[in-house]
């Protein structure tokens, strides 16, 4: 086990509107080492961006951070503490969007994004020309090509990489990447992944990547979270998830990854992420799921250890590890 | 939606509970905006004042008096102006008067300016691009000058006080109306109305003027608002309704020639309830546009 | 030679405009035919019919419509813009005196409301949902709700009548000081180049009540659209990206969300100065202040043709230059529109 770098604890968000409050996300917990890529993954909806952005205090206006605690580097503070959590940006802690060009301002020239975080990191300005440079080759973009250029002349690729930039300027051990790839055509998604990962390897900085999509996640990462609606379903290391799966969910999203080497059949997975209540504490999967009992509407059991990771399912409760 | 599978332990304790109807129209009308429920009394009670005027009046309105430029007192609560006349009954008149000429004056111009954006957006074509041009020119003028112009030439009177508010009015709902026609008409349900054989009457009046109801409401009642305030502009300035028909705008003007001898209460009692009833109607339209304009969101 | 994109713009939008500012001419003038009274008849009451028509005839103002529409573009081209019967003096004579008063009046009331409505929507945005915004949002609606002209009197009578803090509401300088020559024709301006600062100061204060109540319309419409063109822009991934980097909320609020509103707040800008120009009339009458507001709503008044057309045009063509104004300064906000224009 490596050193921890980024830990979330029992963090729970709730959304207000026309009077009902909603559980959007429910005693979520997450742990980062330093130098991991860790995977998260659930449908659309089902809480994972939101939980990373809180965790960065960088909640939604109109959220509700009822619970949880945000540790980073050594440095613990209560989720609801939002302006002290925004202190980790910039000071190790990073973030990727899915929609690089609309991350980037418009107004100003890329060279000119990048050279702001060098100078809210106070690099001194004769510096900051050979720096801004040197980013652009780490991300594999050349300053005398796309320096001056605005967002709206260059490709979304390229964009995304311009952001990278922006994000490596302030040196992050920790990258939180929120479907960076999703705007992005298959061909440019794996570049930009593998590239990634060479990042990650040689600055060892610990990345969470956020996605919808388990099977592109199976290849980079090396610890999983599955979420679904609001609730992280099954955690651990990604081999032992893949070789045996336990919750109902994950073994639907498993099936429903199509393997080349292995053809099998696909299994859509039935429904779709609950919108709940907050005074309903069944169980979240329990309308989709075909192996429902009565102890569901119990709700979410804790963390049950079990071939090698951890799942929260009534199924496992009371048997031996 | 069968997401929620029969398996599914009915939800009946999170159902909220029943509730009654002034709490449903709190929330309905207004969701759950205290300004608009504010707005809506301000306003029922000033409506309510104009339409039972005559009955709440404690002196003739229009009755010259030796008893000139008295302050507030028992006998006449907001005073007396330059001939003796009581200034809460003249005040009460004027807001009967006001409310009518602005009521008929917006509604007027909703109805034919409707009807012209109805036409030009769903008939489009040189008549939607003449009418618009038409439209930009008209709003390029200063209206209030126009106004003053329009007045002038129909000759003084409440008559054409209306007229002109009609007239000036139109492009507004002209503008708006086609707006809305224009993205309503190539929605679906309107082609199924088609296919199943409606008229081209039947589907301007029975599906796309629907739709228009939430846009008016809401331009509706600021608009009635900024026409209030451009009727007591006129008359203000001296032009429309003339004294001794009592007017708010009217009564602030000769106000201002007595603020000289402290006379304060000529100018500022009228002033202010005509402020109060402006700010009524935009209170009202506000909330209504928070609620019904999607552009707006929740808030 | 070719001419840069921007130029070729900025005049085929000038050539529209002329040409619509001609038709505008037209109705302008052909409403104030239509007015009903007569300039002879409200200047010398008492005189005969018979020397009533003599002096119609001498003025012109028995001919037809077209004819007299024809004197009054002649006039135009000599660049008198015709005559007013009020004042005896062309038209461009009268307008000459009272822009400046106008101008100034103006810059100030849109200077306050700027500095304030701007800066209203933009604590709105932020606290949005908040105390603060919904105070906001009650301010705007009252200030919208107050009719200037009685503001106007209610001020007078407080700030002046009751307790003597600012000067008579008399126009634009007490006839106690001595006008200083004009250069800018903004008194308060003259009166600093002249090394008059006392003057100027009195100039100030004649000014400031009248510039509060023209700014006061401005303020709401301003707040209302920087409010919610905030509010649009903060959510904009870029905004939330800055803040993710680390950026100082200064510097993401202030310099890419507000620069991401601007399109719309200028647009607004634009309506607003059109409004500030047609609300001067009411402003100027109630101070008493010299400008061309009050010049306008005295020609109409008294049935004046020339000084009526002449000022519905001047207020048409400065809403026009304004919006072409607004049109180009789109391109100084956002690269992307600047693009746009160039191609």
């Amino acid at each position: 086990m490596g050193e921890k770098l980024f830990e979330i604890q029992n963090l729970s968000i709730d959304t207000r509107r026309g009077g009902v409050t909603r559980r959007i996300v429910e005693n979520m917990n997450l742990a980062v080492e330093r130098g991991q890529i860790y995977g998260l993954v659930g449908e659309s909806g089902s809480g994972k961006s939101i939980s990373m952005m809180a965790s960065v205090g960088l909640a939604a206006p109109g959220l509700l951070v009822r619970s949880g605690e945000v540790g980073f580097g050594g440095r613990r503070l209560p989720a609801s503490d939002q302006k002290g959590l925004r202190g980790n940006l910039s000071h190790g802690v990073s973030l990727l969007f899915q929609n690089a060009k609309g991350a980037l301002s418009p107004f100003l020239t890329t060279g000119r994004q990048v050279e702001r975080v060098l100078a809210q990191r106070k690099v001194p300005k004769p510096a900051r020309p050979k720096e801004i440079t040197e980013l652009f080759r780490l991300v594999g973009l050349n300053f005398a090509d796309l320096g001056e250029k605005y967002p709206h002349q260059i490709s979304g690729g390229q964009a995304q990489r311009v952001a990278m930039a922006c994000a490596m300027a302030s040196n992050p051990a920790l990258l939180i990447a929120d479907e960076p790839t999703t705007a992005l055509d298959v061909t440019t998604e794996r570049e930009l992944l593998r590239f990634l990962t060479r990042i990650c390897r040689e600055r060892d900085m610990a990345i969470v990547l956020i996605a919808h999509n388990l099977s592109l996640v199976s290849e980079y990462c090396s610890g999983l979270s599955i979420m679904h609606a609001g609730q992280v379903v099954e955690e651990g290391a990604l081999r032992s998830i893949f070789a045996t799966p336990l919750h109902p969910y994950t073994k639907g999203l498993i099936a429903a990854v199509p393997d080349v080497d292995e053809p099998h059949e696909l299994v859509p997975l039935e429904g779709s992420v609950w919108g709940g209540r907050n005074d309903i504490v069944r169980c979240r999967f329990s309308h989709r799921c075909p192996h429902v009992r009565a102890r569901c509407e119990a709700g979410l059991p804790p963390a049950i250890a079990r071939g090698g990771h951890q799942v929260h399912c009534v199924l496992y409760e009371g048997e031996a590890a | 939606m069968n997401m929620q599978g029969d398996r599914i332990v009915p939800l009946t304790a999170s159902r909220p509970r029943p509730s009654r109807s002034w709490r449903k129209l709190y929330f309905g009308a207004f969701g759950g905006d205290p300004l608009g429920v504010v707005g809506v009394v301000l306003l029922a009670i000033l409506l309510l004042t104009a339409i039972f005027g005559p009955f709440l009046v404690t002196h003739d309105p229009i009755l010259t008096t030796p008893d000139v430029l008295l302050p507030p007192s028992a006998a006449h609560w907001l005073g007396t102006d330059h001939f003796g006349r009581d200034v809460f009954s003249r005040t009460i008149t004027s807001l009967r008067i006001d409310f009518i000429v602005a009521g008929v004056g917006v509604s007027g111009a909703i109805v034919i300016g409707s009807l012209i954006g109805l036409i030009c957006g769903y008939v489009g074509g040189w008549f939607d691009d003449l009418v618009m041009r038409l439209v930009d020119i008209i709003q390029s003028f200063p209206l209030i000058l126009v106004a003053m112009i329009l007045v002038l030439v129909l000759g003084p009177g409440v008559e054409s006080i209306v007229i002109v508010t009609v007239l000036i009015n139109i492009p507004l709902y002209a503008r708006v109306i086609r707006g809305q026609a224009l993205s309503k008409k190539s929605l679906e349900y309107i082609d199924a109305a088609r296919c199943s054989g409606a008229s081209e009457m039947s589907i301007l009046f029975r599906h796309l003027l629907p739709n228009t109801v939430n846009p008016i409401v809401i331009h509706g009642s600021l608009n009635l608002a900024a026409a209030v305030g451009n009727v007591a502009v006129l008359s203000f300035l001296g032009i429309g309704i003339r004294p001794p028909t009592p007017d708010l705008g009217v009564m602030v003007a000769e106000g201002t020639n007595y603020l000289v001898q402290g006379a304060w209460w000529m100018s500022i009692c009228p002033g202010l309830v005509l402020a109060t009833t402006i700010f009524s109607l935009n209170l009202m339209g506000d909330a209504l546009e928070a609620r019904l304009d999607p552009r707006r969101g929740s808030e | 030679m070719r001419l840069p994109p921007i130029l070729v713009y900025v005049l085929r939008r000038l050539a529209i405009g002329l040409v619509v500012l001609f038709g505008i001419s037209a109705v302008a003038f052909s409403m104030a035919y239509l007015l009903p009274s007569d300039p002879v008849t409200s200047r010398y009451p008492d005189i005969t019919n018979e020397q009533r028509a003599e002096m119609r005839r001498q003025m012109g103002l028995d001919q037809p419509l077209v004819v007299q529409y024809a004197r009054y573009m002649e006039s135009v081209f000599r660049g008198e813009f015709g005559r007013s019967f009020g004042t005896g003096n062309s038209v461009v004579q009268d307008l000459a005196q009272r822009i400046p008063a106008t101008l100034e009046l103006a810059s100030f009331g849109i200077a306050f409301g700027v500095l304030v409505g701007i800066p209203l929507g933009l604590v709105a945005a932020v606290r949005r949902g908040k105390p603060t915004d919904h105070l906001v949002r009650v301010v705007n609606i009252a200030i919208q709700s107050v009719p200037a002209f009685w503001l106007g009197v209610v001020l007078i009578f407080l700030l002046y009548f009751q307790w003597r803090l600012v000067p008579s509401p008399i126009g634009r300088l007490s006839p106690m000081f001595i006008s200083p020559p004009p250069v800018t024709g903004f008194l308060t301006i003259d009166a600093l180049l002249a090394g008059k600062p006392d003057i100027a100061f009195a100039a100030l204060r004649q000014l400031m009540l009248p510039a509060l109540v023209l700014g006061l319309g401005v303020v709401s419409p301003l707040a209302r659209i920087t409010r919610s063109a905030m509010g649009e822009s903060l959510g904009e991934d870029y905004v939330t990206f800055g803040r993710a980097l680390g950026l100082r909320p200064r510097q993401v609020v202030l310099g890419d969300a507000f620069r991401g509103a601007l399109v719309p707040i200028v647009t607004t800008l634009g309506f607003v100065v059109a409004n500030v120009l047609a609300g001067a009339a009411i402003v100027e009458t109630v101070f008493a202040w010299p400008g061309i507001g009050r010049y306008a709503v005295t020609a109409i008044t008294t049935s004046d043709m020339a000084p009526v057309s002449t000022c519905i045009l001047l207020i048409a063509s400065s809403v026009a230059v304004t919006n072409l104004i607004v049109d180009l300064s789109y391109a100084l906000i956002d690269p992307r529109i600047r693009h746009e224009y160039a191609r």
